[in-house]
């Protein structure tokens, strides 16, 4: 920390939150809060006068309230900058700081919240984690039982700069404990709060065992646990050293813990997986090995920075295997335990690729991006004449849209990832999306139901999933209907309503609509957005009287080959049970209806083109070919 | 999950088919539900759901019929939300069972049966009974069709619920029969400074060891008197007692929620309330009479709750 | 003449619907009066005390005393009609269990008479006259037997040797008793007779409750329309029939009222309100406090209404009136 504080290249900006975040890649603008602290960073010089001369004590959050601290207080005494800070929801006013400031003539009274601009080229969030509150599991009885603390509490209690100079004493009489139990997956692998495995408090029970058996050999810990996990580098190493010092281990979660109320003892009820057997043993003090949670306005974060969240709530990053440090947004880098529990080493590790990303943007005067992106035609823009839209502006899962009524919306290129939400949303057909026109795909619609389409299936594919499963599907050699033909798009939200209806107009049997799940969608919201859509669909043909199960809508992983096989084989099954006679009846009764509905799509840049060639081709492929 | 349609169907496939059993596969051996029982500690030391589950999983089909966990399994759903992996333990446990029925297996507890000489089917059993163990069954005796209770066997968890709850003492197992319990209420007790309490104690509500002991400790005064299940208090039983010259009766349960036999605690709960009430309408509301519903977490509430009781009953002796 | 059986009827606490019945048998009473000697009969007939205190001892083969033990002249009564008697019964409700009068040990004497002779609304009482035990006038004293401060039944003061239930019996039950009494063949002593040994539910015909069926609602039979098939419990009205003994022949279920329990409880049960109690509150079905007391408070007079008719034989009553 100092020395970062001392590298001439990176600022510090302590107790400041960000309010806003603007721009993209290479081109942020954030505003900051800097929060008043009534005291002048560039006077003060930490002697802590101030906090002597302060009347008042307020519970110190850094040693997890187990301490008092003034209302002038810095957090610890290592922090960085050290740069005194006056609570003004404790401060009763008294002014015996500026008194004892003197000369110094740090503390200002009528300091403010400032906030300033700062252009930057890169984020890295590095927000951290926080604690599950274990007395949310009542059966463990913290905040009820005095002697059980959390593990956090036991860091400060047997620490030498904590409150008690590292004598670990109980809080009930302020005796040193004997015997102990940790008690670990507090709060996660637990469905009823958090189902993941918080990753490091196996190791820090078992550091924490070990100490304490350093400094006092003659007490006697257990730890119960589910399963020790220690997958990295000397890690199963430590936990034998702390088996042969003595430190018991015993398998099988605790049910209830309770209390002796003369003695403040604790009795641990737990199965001895081992042994099959109930136990029932008891100890001085208990510490909860509680969760890794999110922070408690993950949310907040997510949305001012536009990055997703895993579903736990963590930050998602933009791949899980390959990109573990980038977040969906492009120009913005994760590191440690906002995206998802870590231990040091990894957080470490995280922090230093995520700054060697952020460094690759700092350098480079261009930023190479993919061509696939959103491109508006501004003559065809309705808010250009005036009239009031935005929904390109709300379809877009990055803010990349720029939207003001009486211009042209503007895709901002840069933030642009080319799902084509907005290209399929926009109700004038005024945006396009490079290689992914509209014209390109009518094309391809008209192409694969050039012959026979009642006999054909429409299968709509997002590049990510539902393609990969199809993809998965004939690896495997999964059986399913030849009758299916897949045209890939970047995203379900690019599957325009005008191709469904296009392709029903052209007789198409059946049609699929497939995407990823939501939780899985490589574009933040780009599924929702389509399956919106799709539902929307879905409803009209229903009021139609379409046979059910010609349109379908499925959410297909790419490593669901085996439901996207079902899923065709079931669509080819509902076409096999109407006669065929009833279904070209159907078709041509709803053709006029779908053809109501497509009739602008020719005014549509290309498209017109792309049906004459569309034509021509089909007379190549059926006359030519075919015979 | 079976991906093979084909596959012949398992012992385990047939659980999970079971509504209840659904959850088995997701069991990762934590031994939450085992200590959070009380029946291994109380009753049966091999009893543990969490190895049950494994058999499933491991198609030990008549281990698991054998296995005394299917049979004791009162479903009071105590591990239900202490289970990390949600897994709904007495549904699965009631799926095994439900298939050792079928196989012709039989429970091996001491279940309640039906005197007919006193049964007139009036079905109170039938309606109380938290596992529907009791039904009515129609018989020709002397000429007469005429009802009576039955009693499924495999079923019943011999709470004593319905014993208490018939008014006709037709319905019994021993010990826990009306003649078994007043029998150990004395008849008439000799009046004495100190004043006398009845306690009549759940056995599943103390948890401890060391809360048995407290119980034992208290000198003659103090009498005590061991039902399987609250639920199973029957009014008449604190009246006799009162009627026999003795102070005060503390009936013992477990919290609502908590009961071994779901609904007992309520049920005595009721009663006692009720027969407040009447107290009460009768002018002889002085808390002479009270029920305590004693936590999981509640170590050593019963000192706690008899003394108290003593020394209220002290000074209504000194009011008198 | 000396050799037909003689026969006493007395009554003491209770509304006079006993008599009626044996007045019920109709013509059959005067058959029957050819066969027996009635010796004592103030309600129908003439005689003084003074008539049955001039026989001997024992001289009575059977008295049937209805009514409960309310006050000094009923006692005195009681035990002179049993030194003159060889088998006394305890006939009706009243004597039995105390009956309907036995409600009166939910309140105290003095509060009795204040509610008799000076609260009650219809009352036009200016004078604030209140019955004396004795009272002098210009011609001497003059008495009255003095009101008890509880309700007793006949077995509490006496020795009974056979119990007829009813309120009141039903007139089929008391005939074919006194075909029974002029046959010489009287059950054991201390039995009942003229009832049932189980109770109301085995004989009523109602449709029962089923598993599970549980009650969140007590409701009082004016306030819902009765299905005539289904078992009261079922239907959450309280009826007494499960604690109660059956011999009645059912008057009140086949009028879809449920069973008020004047028949009294069953053989083996002590104390018949309580266990009344114990199987009603088990149908009960909250795990809620709040919610209990509301379902309670649907019971408006739960001693009123599980002892309707014993609480003068009841625990309860004896638990108040032992108190020093």
């Amino acid at each position: 920390m100092v020395d970062a504080a001392r590298h001439p290249n990176i600022e510090i900006r302590a107790y400041t939150e960000v309010e806003r975040v603007d721009g993209f890649v290479g081109n942020f603008k954030v505003q900051l809060r800097e929060k008043a602290k009534y005291v002048l960073a560039d006077r003060c010089n930490g002697c802590g006068d101030c906090a002597e001369a302060c009347p008042i004590e307020v519970p110190n959050y850094f040693e997890m309230n187990l301490a008092p601290r003034k209302a002038a207080y810095v957090p610890m005494s290592q922090s960085v900058p050290l740069i005194y800070n006056i609570d003004m929801d404790a401060c009763i006013h008294c002014y015996k700081c500026v008194e004892a400031c003197g000369k110094l003539e740090a503390i200002d009274f009528a300091m403010e919240d400032k906030l300033v601009w700062e252009d930057v080229g890169a984020i890295i969030m590095a927000t951290g984690y926080t604690h599950f509150d274990p007395s949310l599991i009542p059966e463990y009885g913290y905040s009820r039982f005095p002697n059980v603390i959390t593990a956090m509490e036991m860091e400060r209690l047997n620490n030498s700069a904590g409150p008690t100079a590292g004598n670990l004493i109980r809080p009930s009489d302020k005796t040193n404990p004997k015997r102990l139990a940790f008690i670990n997956c507090v709060g996660s692998r637990d469905k009823r709060f958090y189902p993941w495995c918080s990753n490091f408090c196996c190791m820090y029970s078992i550091k924490n065992a070990v100490l304490l058996k350093q400094m006092y050999p003659d007490c006697d810990i257990t730890i119960y646990y589910m399963d020790i996990r220690t997958p990295s580098k000397g890690y199963e190493e430590f936990y034998d050293r702390a088996r042969e010092m003595g430190v018991h281990f015993i398998q099988g979660r605790p049910s209830l813990v309770t209390e002796d109320e003369e003695t403040h003892n604790l009795y641990v009820h737990a199965e001895d997986v081992s042994l099959g057997k109930v136990i029932e043993r008891e100890y001085d003090m208990v510490m909860l090995n509680q969760a890794a949670i999110p922070q408690l306005d993950q949310n907040v974060m997510s949305s001012l920075m536009n990055i997703s969240q895993s579903p736990g709530g963590w930050f998602m990053e933009y791949h899980p295997k390959l990109r573990p440090m980038d977040s969906p947004t492009d120009g913005v880098f994760l590191a440690g335990a906002c995206q998802g529990p870590k231990d040091i080493p990894n957080s470490v590790a995280q922090g230093s690729a995520a700054a060697a990303r952020a460094g690759r943007i700092l350098h480079s005067d261009e930023w190479e991006i993919e061509p696939i992106v959103a491109y508006v035609w501004e003559d065809r823009c309705v808010s250009a004449d005036g009239k009031k839209c935005g929904i390109c502006y709300n379809a877009c899962p990055y803010g990349a849209i720029e939207y003001e009524q009486g211009q042209a919306a503007k895709v901002i290129t840069a933030k642009c990832h080319g799902c084509g939400a907005c290209v399929a949303e926009c109700p004038h057909n005024s945006i396009t999306q490079m290689h992914f026109t509209d014209a390109q795909i009518l094309a391809q619609i008209h192409a694969v139901l050039a012959k026979r389409p009642e006999e054909k299936i429409v299968a709509f594919r997002c590049h990510w999933c539902s393609y990969g499963g199809a993809d998965l599907a004939g690896t495997s050699h999964f059986e399913y209907t030849a009758n299916e033909r897949g045209l890939r798009v970047m995203c379900s939200a690019r599957m325009d309503t005008d191709f469904i209806y296009e392709a029903f107009r052209l007789g198409a049997g059946g049609v699929l609509y497939s995407g990823c799940h939501p939780q899985d969608c490589h574009y933040i919201t780009g599924q929702i957005i389509g399956a919106t859509r799709a539902d929307r669909l879905k409803k009209a043909f229903d009021r139609m009287e379409m046979t059910p199960g010609r349109f379908r809508i499925e959410w297909i992983s790419a490593a669901e080959g085996d439901k996207y096989a079902r899923v065709l084989n079931e669509m080819q099954d509902v076409l096999d049970e109407i006669p065929k006679e009833e279904l070209l009846a159907e078709i041509e009764k709803l053709r006029p209806t779908m053809e109501k509905r497509v009739r602008r799509l020719r005014s549509v840049p290309g498209v017109e083109a792309a049906y004459q060639f569309s034509e021509k081709l089909e007379n190549i492929i059926v006359k030519e070919i075919i015979g | 999950m079976n991906h093979n349609p084909h596959a012949p169907e398992t012992f385990a496939d047939r659980v999970r088919n079971i509504p209840g059993g659904e959850h088995l596969e997701m069991c990762y051996s934590c031994g939450t539900c085992v200590s959070k029982c009380m029946i291994q500690q109380k009753v049966e030391p091999e009893y543990n759901p969490r190895r049950l589950l494994r058999l499933v999983m491991m198609e030990m089909e008549e281990e698991a019929y054998e296995s005394p966990t299917t049979w004791l399994c009162s479903g009071c759903d105590l591990c239900y939300p202490a289970c990390p992996q949600e897994i709904h333990i007495s549904g699965v446990i009631g799926a095994v069972k439900s298939l050792a029925v079928e196989k012709g297996y039989t429970s091996p507890l001491d279940t309640v049966s039906v005197d007919e000489s006193l049964c007139s089917g009036c079905a109170i059993c039938v309606m109380v009974c938290p596992y529907e163990a009791p039904h009515l069954i129609e018989k020709i005796v002397d000429g007469v069709n005429d009802r009576f209770s039955e009693v499924d066997a495999n079923r019943c968890m011999g709470c004593g619920i319905c014993v208490a709850s018939c008014p006709t003492g037709a319905i019994a197992r021993e010990g826990v029969s009306n003649t078994d319990i007043v029998r150990q209420i004395p008849h008439e007790v000799v009046k004495t400074d100190a004043p006398s309490l009845m306690v009549f104690i759940c056995d599943w509500s103390l948890r401890a060891d060391a809360d048995l002991e407290i119980l034992e400790s208290y000198p003659e005064n103090v009498k005590v008197i061991h039902i399987p299940c609250s639920g199973r208090i029957d009014p008449q039983l604190a009246l006799l007692s009162l009627r026999s010259g003795i102070s005060g009766v503390l009936v013992c349960g477990c919290k609502s929620g908590e009961c071994h036999y779901q609904r007992g605690t309520d049920v005595a709960n009721c009663k006692i309330s009720m027969l407040d009430r009447m107290f009460d309408q009768m002018d002889l509301a002085d808390g002479r009479v009270r029920f305590v519903q004693i936590g999981t977490q509640d170590r050593g509430r019963i000192r706690k709750e008899i003394d108290q009781m003593l020394l209220h009953l002290t000074s209504l002796q000194e009011v008198c | 003449m000396a050799n037909k059986p003689k026969l006493a009827f007395y009554w003491a606490a209770s509304c006079g619907g006993c008599e009626i019945t044996i007045t019920e048998l109709g013509m059959r009473l005067v058959d029957f009066d050819e066969k027996v000697d009635i010796v004592f009969w103030p309600c129908a007939m003439d005689f003084k005390y003074d008539d049955v205190r001039a026989l001997d001892d024992k001289e009575i083969d059977v008295c049937f005393f209805n009514g409960a033990i309310r006050n000094e002249e009923n006692e005195e009564i009681a035990h002179l009609l049993r030194r003159k008697s060889k088998v006394l019964v305890a006939f009706g409700a009243c004597s039995h269990l105390g009956g309907i009068p036995g409600l009166a040990n939910l309140s105290d004497t003095e509060s009795i008479i204040q509610r008799v002779y000076c609260t009650t609304p219809s009352l036009d009482q200016t004078r604030g006259t209140l019955p004396q035990i004795s009272c002098k006038v210009p011609e001497g004293n003059i008495c009255i037997p003095e009101m008890y401060d509880h309700v007793k039944t006949l077995a509490q003061i006496e020795e009974v040797d056979y119990f007829m239930p009813g309120c009141p019996p039903v007139v089929e039950q008391v005939w074919s008793v006194l075909q029974v009494i002029l046959a010489g063949q009287l059950p054991k002593v201390g039995s009942t007779i003229g009832a049932d040994a189980k109770t109301v539910c085995d004989v009523c015909p109602r449709q029962k409750g089923r598993s599970g069926l549980r009650i969140k609602e007590f409701k009082r039979p004016h306030e819902v329309e009765l299905d005539p098939d289904t078992c009261f419990l079922a239907q959450g009205i309280i009826c007494c029939g499960p604690a109660t003994r059956a011999g009645c022949g059912l008057p009140c279920i086949s009028a879809n009222m449920p069973c008020r329990g004047c028949y009294g409880p069953p053989e083996g049960v002590v104390d018949q309100g309580s266990k009344l109690l114990s199987a009603i509150a088990a149908l009960i079905d909250t795990d809620n406090p709040a919610e209990l007391q509301k379902i309670m408070d649907t019971i408006v007079d739960p001693v009123g209404t599980f002892y309707r008719f014993s609480l003068a034989d009841s625990i309860l009553s004896e638990l108040k009136h032992k108190r020093p």
